[in-house]
């Protein structure tokens, strides 16, 4: 039975679990989709703990709602609409604590970005080091163009798939990836050089 | 439009490939674990940590901000003057005017100037004025011997006033028109009891009297 499961698809699975409740779909798309959320979420807000907090999140929004996808759409377009959503609650949750937060000390002071380190790329040679001021980096991009982005280049997500993730029309997801990949751009240009 | 996006992306191609060439983050080992573990004590509580008030706190934190100062300022500069004293234990209100009164403190009446009649004593008769309301001065006599003179607004409300030697006497103590003065726990409760003033009597009738204390009076003003 749980072999019979696996060799299913994603759509499949979802079905089953809607129609017969049945754990082990449900457990399957857990696994399928716990690691590519999670690198999208942390792409996204750039905090470790946070982002496992949110992907549990949408695993749960999943169980529970699991009458309100459609079989039309495809399941991971619907699950990235979710983690989406949360993140992006996540982010707007920091914004008004760094707004009306006393103490400053929030894990929001890893979103910047020392500029030293673009004058100076040498330092930038080792790998982890610059994955890291690419995942700064990105964190400096706007929200919106953010999600775009790291869904189309790092999710590897068509057009199409990113519109109906974000609700958005074709060109809008075009225009946004578009400023997103600029912006990051010139962050990034003294990494190039490197 | 597919060329036009495709020459962009080649414009863009090192940031694509140093996102691509990141590492994949993947979940913790006990995130399964975890997960069907909320599952199954069904405690669906979101995981963020966010309080009742966080969608609110936006507009809470800024309108409580100025309801505290606004309460502080109230208790700071507006509450100041308020004393709350047992009326029943407190001793009578003293006026301030009453307080200067002292042994070199004495309160003149001014009698009302006497009208000029000309004609027939009937038509004086007549003609007889009616009463007005009387000056009252106060004349204090400082400790240097300084005297001063000033007029003193009567002090208390004419329809209140009791006449307390007409009441000794058994007369009325009818004041003007319909209205009637009550002495204080006389078992009248209308009006409240404000105070005594003490108030000398017309003395245009009887100068002589008065002669000496004005003698004494002007010797102190000439010597000023």
């Amino acid at each position: 039975m749980e072999k019979k499961l696996f060799s299913l698809t994603d759509e499949q699975l979802i079905k089953e679990f809607q129609d017969n409740n049945t754990l082990q779909a449900y457990e399957i798309l857990v696994k399928r989709f716990k690691d590519p959320l999670m690198n999208f979420v942390f792409r996204f807000v750039g905090d470790r703990d946070a982002c496992t907090d949110i992907v549990q999140d949408t695993m749960i929004k999943f169980y529970l709602n699991k009458d309100s996808y459609q079989s039309f759409a495809k399941f991971s377009t619907w699950i990235y609409t979710i983690a989406g959503n949360l993140a992006k609650n996540e982010l707007k949750r920091r914004k008004r604590r760094v707004i009306f937060s006393l103490s400053n000390d929030d894990d929001d002071r890893t979103f910047q970005i020392e500029d030293r380190a673009f004058i100076a790329p040498d330092r930038a040679a080792d790998n982890e080091i610059k994955n890291r001021f690419v995942q700064k980096a990105l964190l400096r991009v706007k929200p919106i163009y953010r999600e775009v982005v790291v869904l189309r280049d790092v999710e590897g997500f068509s057009y199409e798939e990113i519109s109906d993730i974000t609700a958005l029309s074709i060109g809008t997801v075009k225009s946004r990836i578009n400023r997103g990949r600029t912006q990051l751009q010139k962050l990034l240009k003294n990494i190039y050089s490197n | 439009m597919e060329d036009k996006f495709y020459i962009e992306e080649k414009e863009f191609k090192e940031t694509i490939d140093l996102l691509k060439s990141l590492p994949k983050v993947k979940a913790p080992e006990n995130f399964e674990f975890n997960l069907m573990t909320k599952i199954h004590n069904k405690n669906f509580k979101s995981s963020s940590k966010r309080s009742v008030f966080a969608g609110w706190s936006v507009y809470l934190k800024p309108s409580f901000a100025l309801v505290a100062s606004a309460v502080l300022v109230y208790f700071l500069f507006v509450n100041e003057t308020n004393d709350f004293e047992n009326p029943l234990l407190s001793q009578p209100k003293v006026r301030e005017d009453a307080a200067f009164i002292n042994s070199d403190t004495i309160l003149m009446q001014e009698a009302p100037k006497e009208e000029i009649f000309s004609g027939s004593s009937e038509n004086a008769k007549s003609k007889t004025p009616k009463p007005q309301k009387q000056d009252v001065y106060k004349v204090i006599v400082q400790p240097n011997d300084a005297v001063s003179k000033y007029k003193l607004n009567f002090p208390f409300n004419d329809g209140k006033t009791v006449d307390v030697d007409k009441q000794l006497q058994g007369q009325g103590i009818h004041q003007k028109g319909s209205k009637y003065g009550t002495l204080a726990g006389g078992g009248d409760k209308r009006f409240s009891f404000e105070g005594f003033s003490l108030i000398e009597k017309d003395t245009s009738a009887n100068p002589d009297s008065q002669v000496a204390k004005q003698d004494s009076l002007k010797n102190k003003t000439s010597k000023n």
